[in-house]
């Protein structure tokens, strides 16, 4: 799987834009000038024109900004008024993703179509195949009625030279939960009712047309007034960059932090709890247990699979731990959530400790922004030192082989759920009846954490480096020195 | 020499350390790839766009796997 595409450099080409106006406080003067300076008038266009281009620009500088794009009431605002919207505000929803609806609406709803392949040939296979009679036959070719047809793709199948094809819409085609739709202007529509907040969608879009509202003026509105800020950084941070998590943690003080913590810290209570727990539900008669540090999954459980609510661990996740410390020893500060992906970004909105959310890729452009190459930064010595069980929680088996490791007195029998697709969702809503292993791992992305919608490293170099960092680090049962 | 600078990692860099995977085996022998900390053309005006690799002297700009694939091919046939 290639992880990047152009769509997701303009979006990184834009976070690194307004963070740079952003650390000379120039973003309300300037960032109406940044879709004039992305998309040239002397430059080709990808849409239609370079207005369009320009125009979709802006609507992503909306989200970046923080803004859901259909709160805009006024088509005329410029980008400068919502800076000083963005400065002032003090809260924001929990909907995390927007559909830039200027950059969606291109793409056809869901069919089979006949290319121009098609030789009108005298067998006619995909006619006599079609259960529903929608083929009709003129100049030569087949042609679908799309009236009639209801997508079974028979005719694909039938036709000897390949001449039908399968049109997706490809964010509905990976949302695990049919939460995203086109609506009644043919432009996707995310119901937060169904809504898991995977952000599957938003990698899956070709025009880049879903995007998550970021924290970024936040944060930066609350260093100038003067708050303490604190970063909380997610395990699977270790794998990114090529780089290693000391000179990632020193990065942070560089970008103006002044304290840095990693959650695999509250990952060792939360292997702990959740070892306890396990055998506790057992004793008691359950047949099984599943985790429920990835919000991607208890969302679903919570949305889609009820049934499979008393089986869901109860023991709050690694983020939840490390910010109830980060808190209690900084109680005034500004405690910034650096994350992996959208559903972390929800989590982050309901847990009491923290404040915002700081993903991979916006730390990325601001790292970029400083002209900071994390190569050079001097790695930044001592500090606490996670175990590698608890490290180990970025990918995906790693919470069940921690949980195995720390249980006494029961045999932990694990079943990974390694990424929720449609099948994995079957497999889920089958198991309070279907009674798997005692133990289910769940993890909302393919690999695990290192497989999130935000991050940039291919998941396998990443699971390289996290397999590097467990190496230095301490055996999870090994006695620990407070510090 | 593939850039592994954060700038050129965060555009598209990032899939390029990869690279070695996807030389043809015959042609492994004859190409050494090494990665580098920022090679200092991404803060240049008007070198081009990250992310950038060095093969024997050129810099090639917004490469890509394929890209690079050629340059490749092309220099070890001069
Ligand atoms: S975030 Fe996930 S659950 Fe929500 S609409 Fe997108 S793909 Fe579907
Ligand atoms: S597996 Fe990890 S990255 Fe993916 S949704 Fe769950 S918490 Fe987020
Ligand atoms: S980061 Fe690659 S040239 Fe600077």
């Amino acid at each position: 799987m290639s992880v990047t595409n152009n769509a997701m450099i303009i979006r990184r080409d834009l976070l690194t834009r307004i963070i740079k106006l952003m650390e000379k406080e120039e973003l309300e003067k300037k960032i109406d000038r940044i879709p004039l300076e992305v998309r040239p008038r002397n430059e080709a266009s990808v849409r239609c024109c370079v207005h369009k281009d320009r125009a979709v620009l802006k609507y992503k500088l909306m989200a970046i900004l923080g803004f859901n794009i259909g709160d805009e009431t006024d088509e005329l605002t410029p980008l400068s008024d919502y800076v000083r919207m963005a400065y002032e505000r003090r809260s924001q929803s929990d909907v995390v993703l927007t559909v830039v609806d200027e950059a969606c609406s291109s793409c056809r709803q869901t069919s089979y179509e006949v290319s121009n392949l098609c030789r009108g040939c005298v067998a006619r296979p995909c006619i006599n195949n079609c259960p529903k009679d929608a083929i009709r036959f003129f100049n030569g070719q087949a042609h679908i009625d799309h009236k009639a047809c209801v997508n079974c793709g028979k005719c694909l199948k039938m036709c000897p030279f390949h001449a039908i094809v399968y049109m997706p819409v490809p964010c509905e085609e990976v949302c695990p939960v049919n939460a995203i739709k086109k609506n009644d202007k043919g432009v996707e529509y995310i119901d937060p009712a169904k809504c898991i907040n995977c952000g599957k969608c938003m990698v899956a879009c070709p025009f880049g047309a879903i995007m998550e509202k970021s924290n970024l003026v936040d944060i930066f509105r609350n260093k100038i007034e003067g708050r303490e800020l604190v970063a909380l950084l997610a395990p699977a941070i270790a794998g990114q960059f090529g780089s290693d998590i000391q000179r990632i943690r020193s990065s942070f003080h560089r970008l103006g932090f002044d304290h840095v913590y990693e959650v695999a810290e509250g990952a060792e209570q939360t292997i702990h709890h959740e070892a306890a727990e396990l055998k506790e539900r057992l004793e008691e008669g359950q047949p099984f247990m599943t985790t429920s540090c990835c919000p991607g999954y208890t969302s679903l459980v919570e949305k889609h699979i009820p049934a499979l609510k008393p089986f869901v661990s109860h023991t709050p996740s690694p983020m939840h731990y490390t910010a109830k410390k980060a808190r209690e020893e900084h109680p005034e500060a500004c405690i910034v959530f650096v994350s992996p992906c959208s559903a972390k970004r929800w989590e982050v909105c309901h847990d009491p400790y923290t404040d915002y959310t700081l993903s991979f890729e916006e730390y990325g452009a601001w790292l970029v922004a400083r002209q900071l190459d994390l190569n050079t930064i001097e790695p930044l010595e001592g500090g606490y030192t996670p175990a590698a069980e608890a490290r180990g929680f970025a990918a995906s088996g790693g919470v069940a082989t921690a949980v195995k490791k720390v249980a006494e007195g029961v045999t932990v029998n694990e079943t990974l759920i390694n990424g929720i697709d449609k099948a994995a969702l079957r497999q889920l809503k089958g198991m309070p009846q279907n009674h798997p292993h005692n133990f289910v791992e769940v993890m909302t992305c393919e690999n695990g954490c290192i497989g999130g919608c935000n991050v940039i490293s291919n998941p396998r170099l990443a699971a390289r480096k996290i397999q590097e960092a467990m190496k230095d680090a301490p055996d999870i049962l090994a006695e620990k020195e407070v510090c | 020499m593939i850039c592994a600078g954060t700038h050129c990692y965060l555009m598209g860099g990032a899939e390029l350390q990869l690279f070695h995977e996807y030389l043809p085996v015959h042609l492994r022998d004859h190409v050494m790839v090494t990665g580098s900390p920022c090679l200092g053309v991404c803060d240049c005006e008007g070198s081009g766009k990250p992310p950038f690799v060095m093969v024997n002297g050129r810099t090639i700009e917004q490469a890509t796997i394929q890209s690079l694939l050629e340059v490749v091919k092309e220099e070890l046939e001069n």
